[in-house]
């Protein structure tokens, strides 16, 4: 069968329908053969190489506090440096790249514009250093709660993963 | 000088050498790490300094009195609820402590928030509750904070960013208008000591384990 001219060939044929119908059938099947080009190209694109994220977790914030942290371990693989040049949670209106740095006995949160993890190396997001930062939750994240956390990276590619609310990072 | 004479001159030197080259090392390291003879991890003051009175109020909304320092020791800590990870780690921490002293060893634990705008004493509450349920939480006008931050030595200010430019807000200042409610707060991680006279005696200086503080108040405990 000719991909290219069957829905033309075969509506052709079909005469008591009328022009909305017809467009209306036109259209599902060009999405019945495209649709799966149109996924690929997506999936293609959007994953970074090489790379992965393990020990992600998101700590359960106290009452009150308005604000979640994040840690994980980001490891990559690849043979270029990756950059994450930002972060969303469909949990929360905000997420910013902190790192805590601890000057004397005075405590500062630098805000990162983006996350350099070098070629085969890892960067590790843990308490006291380098963490997300997750603002404006749309309900307060509960133990046993999940969160899909996106990073994007500065080749275009998208990695999302689910991240869990625990209490500390060896809570099951 | 005979060479015998000339032997135990040398000895003796050496021994003088030997006991004050000890002597440098030691004050050396002492200094280094400011730490108190008797104490592996605390860093007493010179002399206790007398608590004044400060204008604050507790979770309940009660206002501090002498009596909350009188007849048991107390660990201050400053900071803020908004604070995604160092202040509740530190807090955990001396929650940690106070189930590791057990009840009734005279120990408690005092927090005191530097951001009256964002902690109402009713979400002050809540918040220490989380970390151990005899947590004391304190807080009141940014004038009266700052003179508590400074008796201690406590440090801080807090940075926002007002129509695309960082401004930073000194202590005991209220926050400009127009700030929102993501504002940064720097603030010192130090742990302040009171003894059960109402004095500050010292301090804890970052990072520290629960078990070393556990250690060195276990035996102030004991005095």
């Amino acid at each position: 069968m000719c991909l290219r001219t069957f829905p033309i060939k075969y509506l052709s044929q079909v005469k008591p329908i009328n022009n909305r119908l017809r467009s209306v059938v036109l259209l599902s099947v060009g999405w019945f053969f495209l649709s799966p080009v149109i996924s690929f190209a997506q999936t293609q694109g959007a994953i970074p190489d090489n790379f992965s994220i393990t020990n992600a977790w998101i700590k359960l914030a106290p009452p009150g506090s308005s604000v979640n942290a994040a840690y994980m371990d980001l490891h990559n693989h690849a043979l270029e440096e990756k950059v994450i040049v930002a972060v969303t949670a469909d949990c929360c209106a905000q997420v910013m790249m902190h790192q805590t740095r601890r000057e004397g006995d005075r405590v500062y949160m630098d805000h990162r514009d983006t996350l350099y993890i070098p070629p085969q190396g890892e960067l590790q997001l843990k308490p006291g250093g380098l963490h997300l930062m997750l603002m404006g939750a749309k309900a307060p994240l509960q133990p046993d709660d999940s969160v899909n956390i996106a990073f994007d990276f500065s080749d275009s590619t998208q990695l999302t993963l689910r991240v869990p609310v625990k209490k500390a990072a060896h809570d099951q | 000088m005979t060479s015998k004479m000339r032997g135990l001159w040398s000895r003796h030197h050496l021994l003088y050498l030997a006991v004050i080259v000890f002597g440098l090392v030691l004050g050396v390291y002492v200094s280094s790490r400011q730490i108190t003879p008797g104490y592996e991890y605390a860093q007493l003051l010179p002399a206790a300094k007398k608590i004044p009175a400060f204008n604050l109020h507790n979770q309940q909304g009660n206002p501090l009195t002498p009596e909350l320092w009188r007849g048991r020791w107390s660990l201050v800590f400053f900071g803020f609820t908004s604070c995604p990870d160092i202040c509740p780690l530190e807090l955990q921490k001396l929650g940690k402590l106070l189930r590791e002293m057990g009840e009734g060893s005279g120990l408690q634990i005092v927090f005191v928030s530097v951001d009256p705008e964002r902690d109402s004493l009713e979400k002050l509450g809540d918040y220490v509750h989380f970390f151990h349920p005899d947590i004391i939480a304190l807080s009141g006008a940014n004038t009266e904070l700052a003179r508590t931050a400074q008796f201690f030595g406590a440090a801080y200010d807090r940075s926002v960013i007002i129509d695309g430019k960082l401004l930073k807000v000194p202590w005991g200042i209220d926050m400009p208008q127009g700030s929102d409610e993501h504002y940064q707060v720097s603030h010192s991680t130090r742990v302040f000591i009171i003894n059960p006279q109402g004095e500050y005696t010292g301090s804890f200086a970052p990072p520290f384990a629960v078990a070393d503080l556990a250690a060195d108040m276990k035996k102030m405990l004991q005095h």
